[in-house]
């Protein structure tokens, strides 16, 4: 197995060793190893196409919900290599929980928006789970304008709101790592800013991978930024460092604008 | 360097080279008028170098108001970023290059009207003068072309000017020693010898920014760019 990365000082949640990635015949990464540092923001950016969220997406296995979709290599999570056929897949998504680009809150009230998957986990009271609920509305910062409204629809609320209702949701089953692919592509600025404030306070408790197309939004959140082209890690480093002084010539060129 | 996607980025950014390029050119032919004058007694050409300080100034104003933009409406990263940081510090030592060139002119012409000459225009300071003007256009050649050698010479250059100053001061205190009369004159030419010293330090400063905006390696304050280039 390689050495984790220096970067990361070894502090991995996640360790992905020789990872690749197979659409059918089609090869989407290829023999990506890096760490993903526990109670950091870990960003990948890239152009189109260049694997970065087919990368997010094997930490969940979300790709089993898709025939002909396989990962090889090793993805090490306490010891144990999520990817191996005998992983609890459904346990998995509760310690590595995701948000998507578009907000997708069920069609239910808010309160059981965040309800309905803490039950599929834990049978909790009706006062627990009430206070669950609050618990993971107020990490999302959402609490405040929620509180007098549990019971309306989840889609009653603004894009920016939906988003965080979509976080709390999936920080209300208590999971280690969050995945976010592009949550705020679909947002307006402000909500953007919301969103990546609750970023960074989750990251005191949650170790979080985000994919994001804003280069900018990488800068200003993440402590570790990946670069990836052609469904190649390019560069990973800190990410003040690969903002001012990136190594390879493919990131400059990235992230300056200069690429194609 | 290959192009940015965005034309109107490459536009922007060859804009405040050019200009950052115009002031330092501006800088350089202010600094030699006055050292010139300074050695001739030419009044006429004082006063041209004091007046075209506020070019300098309105150069300053501009390019930091360019900068600005720049980041606000680009937000550079990577070597972009660093070339407009650099180009925003070197827009302060030109600009203070250019008030000794100013600062050199007003004390010449002080001297001139004062009437009595009794110690020489020395020499040894117009030489003085003529390195320091080498080593400003060494940096901003270095600038221009983005040379890293180029700008490690401008800063072992600057040792030779520290020494020059210092045997031009040892002169004047031998003049004051000998003749209190010449007192002030001396102080005068002091202060000019002083101009003219701090303005190494400024060519200095440019060449390591030059340093900084190639490589990304901050060589302020280490001696490590100085001794780099003193090991062949």
């Amino acid at each position: 197995m390689s050495a984790p990365h220096p970067a990361t000082n070894g502090n991995a949640l996640l360790a992905v060793r020789d990872l690749n990635f197979y659409y059918g015949d089609f090869r989407g990464l290829n023999d990506v190893s890096l760490d993903i540092a526990k109670n950091r923001v870990t960003a990948f950016i890239g152009p189109s196409g260049c694997g970065k969220s087919t990368l997010l997406r094997t930490f969940n296995r979300m790709y089993d919900l898709y025939p002909g979709q396989r990962a090889e290599g090793q993805i090490n999570f306490h010891g144990e290599n999520l990817l191996d056929r005998k992983q609890d897949v459904n346990l998995l998504r509760a310690k590595i929980g995701m948000v998507f680009q578009k907000p997708t809150p069920f069609p239910m009230t808010i309160y059981e928006n965040i309800a309905f998957g803490v039950r599929l986990y834990e049978p909790l009271s009706g006062s627990s789970m009430g206070e669950r609920v609050e618990w993971a509305l107020r990490k999302a910062a959402l609490w405040e304008e929620t509180r007098d409204k549990l019971q309306q629809s989840g889609l009653s609320l603004s894009g920016g709101q939906q988003q965080r209702l979509c976080i709390a949701r999936t920080i209300a089953v208590k999971p280690e790592v969050v995945l976010l692919d592009e949550p705020t592509s679909a947002l307006d600025p402000l909500s953007t800013a919301k969103i990546e404030d609750l970023i960074n306070e989750l990251k005191s408790e949650y170790t979080i991978a985000i994919v994001t197309h804003n280069m900018q939004q990488a800068a200003r959140i993440s402590d570790f930024t990946a670069f990836m082209y052609l469904g190649e890690l390019v560069e990973f480093g800190i990410t003040d460092e690969v903002f001012v002084k990136p190594k390879k010539q493919q990131t400059e060129d990235y992230i300056t604008g200069r690429f194609g | 360097m290959s192009n940015h996607l965005s034309k109107q980025f490459d536009l922007e950014l060859e804009s405040i080279r050019t200009r950052i390029l115009q002031m330092g050119g501006l800088v350089e032919r202010q600094l030699m008028a006055a050292i010139d004058a300074f050695s001739t007694g030419n009044v006429e050409e004082m006063q041209r170098v004091i007046r075209s300080d506020r070019e300098v100034d309105a150069y300053e104003v501009d390019i930091d108001e360019e900068c600005t933009l720049l980041i606000a409406r680009r937000q550079p990263t990577a070597r972009d970023l660093r070339l407009v940081m650099a180009i925003s510090r070197i827009v302060t030592d030109l600009e203070r290059s250019g008030d000794k060139a100013a600062k050199i002119a007003n004390k010449s012409r002080k001297l001139q009207r004062a009437g009595i000459q009794r110690i020489p225009r020395l020499s040894d300071l117009h030489h003085c003068g003529r390195l320091v003007t080498d080593m400003l256009r060494g940096a901003l050649d270095a600038l221009a072309r983005m040379d890293v050698d180029a700008a490690r010479e401008v800063i072992h250059a600057d040792k030779e000017i520290d020494a020059a100053f210092n045997a031009v001061i040892r002169q004047l205190v031998t003049y004051m020693m000998e003749d209190p009369r010449t007192i002030t004159e001396a102080l005068d030419i002091i202060w000019i010898a002083k101009a003219i010293e701090r303005v190494g330090d400024h060519a200095t400063n440019i060449a390591e920014n030059v340093i900084y905006t190639v490589s990304g390696v901050d060589v302020r304050h280490t001696g490590a760019a100085a001794r780099k280039a003193e090991t062949p």
